[in-house]
């Protein structure tokens, strides 16, 4: 499959797209992160984390790729990998009892709106992660899930997105009134 | 701003981009100095975050159950069959440089009697075409063998690589001592007195004789050298193409040396026995030699 034929598949939303993508550059990538200090572990991580970025902006149709699909994803890669080492070596130096907590609140907070979404239907979810992840069109999303017009997707983006509102606001509100 | 839209609709507006530029500017003016808002913008700025980190996941987790086919020069199949091929060239190569070191062939014995003519006066069984044998081979068999046949081949094969061809070797007629013929048998002392000449038994020890006093002769065709000869190991070489004319061999026997002579294409060439490079053949001009070997030849006949 050429670039631009697996640039075109990911614009639609077609996963196999990354499915393919993932296998043909596993090696390449992750070696490089084995080859830098990483573990197998690490390196699985960071490509694949690369892979979603790559997802992302490829989805959303606003990248305008000037080089190899490999060669922007070996840069994604490095930029990635160079960041985690940041964090682990921030991790190392500063032991601060304030940052920790912080993360944990936030931890808290992410795993109430994460179970939010998983208590959803998946329509609900679909339609929203296309929406606000894949940053597809409202006629990509319509067409992916065979909805009648683009009014019809809109409606139903607004109704599944007060519908999580709800549902994380009382437990939010469940949360606080418990701390 | 529009007043009639709660805080709530405002914020989500803003966060999918659906106000205008000037709602946006006072919004955003807004949300520094009102905390309630600022509170519901971080509610909903959460809830699409976690939308994200969600999909994030999901497509992660996609990713993790995508099986990578390992290497082929990873696997334990592969690895197995490139250590047995290893060991395996390991032994070969071990055996081979061992074969080399004991090439040792048997050496060919044979005697002055084989070299010169049969009793039988058959041809001896010769191979119609030698392949040449490796350089680094000879080296080993020639060292090993005693002055034999068999080296004498080997050298041969050096005089021309490509392709030698050994004819059968000719056999030079002996001199043979004819008897006497007896055209009457008015003398019975002939058949009584000298029964030497009938003994069969005798007759061979004569011819025994001069058997083996006879050169082997071989002819070689030779690109390099095109009307030569050699003398090694007691065996005449005739390097060229003798296939085409007949040729004769004179051995002329003194008391203490022999003269060969080689007579082709109604020529004369004198052969030196100690000649053991290839040298030109070179026609005698001298007269009164040239007389005596024609009538040497013709007594012969």
């Amino acid at each position: 499959m050429k670039d631009n034929e697996v640039l075109d598949k990911i614009s639609k939303g077609d996963e196999s797209a990354l499915d393919y993508l993932y296998k043909k550059y596993y090696r390449m990538m992750t070696n490089m992160v084995i080859k830098n200090n990483g573990t197998e572990h690490e390196a699985k991580d960071v490509y694949q984390d690369a892979l979603v970025v790559f997802w992302q902006k490829a989805a959303s149709g606003n990248l305008v790729l000037t080089s190899k699909i490999s060669t922007f994803l070996y840069s994604i890669c490095l930029n990635l990998w160079r960041k985690e080492l940041e964090r682990k070596s921030r991790l190392v130096h500063d032991q601060k009892d304030g940052a920790e907590y912080s993360n944990h609140e936030q931890e808290e907070k992410s795993k109430i709106i994460h179970d939010c979404i998983n208590g959803m239907g998946e329509t609900c979810r679909k339609i929203l992660s296309y929406h606000y992840f894949d940053g597809l069109s409202m006629v990509d999303i319509a067409e992916k899930l065979g909805y009648a017009n683009t009014d019809t997707a809109k409606t139903k983006k607004y109704k599944c997105k007060q519908k999580l509102y709800q549902l994380v606001k009382s437990k939010y509100s469940k949360s606080d009134f418990l701390d | 701003m529009n007043n009639n839209l709660s805080s709530e609709e405002f914020v989500s507006r803003y966060i999918d981009n659906e106000l205008s530029d000037i709602d946006r500017l006072s919004f955003e003016n807004k949300l520094l100095h009102d905390p309630e808002l600022r509170e519901e913008y971080n509610l909903q700025n959460d809830l699409i975050n976690g939308i994200k980190e969600t999909r994030r996941l999901e497509l992660k987790n996609r990713l993790t159950n995508i099986p990578i086919p390992t290497p082929i020069y990873q696997t334990i199949g592969f690895k197995a069959i490139a250590t047995a091929g290893v060991v395996g060239l390991g032994i070969g190569i071990y055996f081979m440089s061992g074969e080399k070191d004991n090439i040792q062939l048997s050496p060919i014995e044979i005697t002055q009697n084989q070299l010169s003519v049969r009793e039988d006066n058959t041809i001896p069984d010769m191979p119609k075409t030698i392949t040449p044998a490796k350089e680094k081979k000879e080296k080993s068999n020639l060292v090993t063998q005693k002055k034999n046949a068999s080296s004498v081949l080997a050298k041969n094969t050096k005089i021309k690589p490509e392709e030698p061809i050994v004819e059968q070797p000719k056999i030079v007629e002996p001199n043979v001592i004819q008897p006497n013929i007896v055209e009457t048998f008015d003398n019975e002392d002939i058949g009584a007195g000298d029964i030497s000449n009938d003994n069969p038994n005798n007759n061979l020890d004569v011819i025994k004789e001069n058997i083996e006093s006879a050169v082997e002769i071989s002819t070689v065709e030779d690109r390099k050298n095109k009307f030569h000869y050699k003398f090694y190991e007691n065996k005449l070489f005739l390097l060229g193409n003798f296939n085409d004319m007949p040729y004769e061999i004179l051995e002329l026997n003194s008391a203490k040396d022999k003269s060969y002579f080689l007579y082709y294409n109604n020529n004369f060439y004198k052969l030196n026995s100690g000649q053991e490079k290839p040298a030109p053949l070179i026609k005698i001009e001298n007269d009164s030699l040239l007389n005596e070997l024609s009538i040497i030849q013709s007594n012969k006949r």
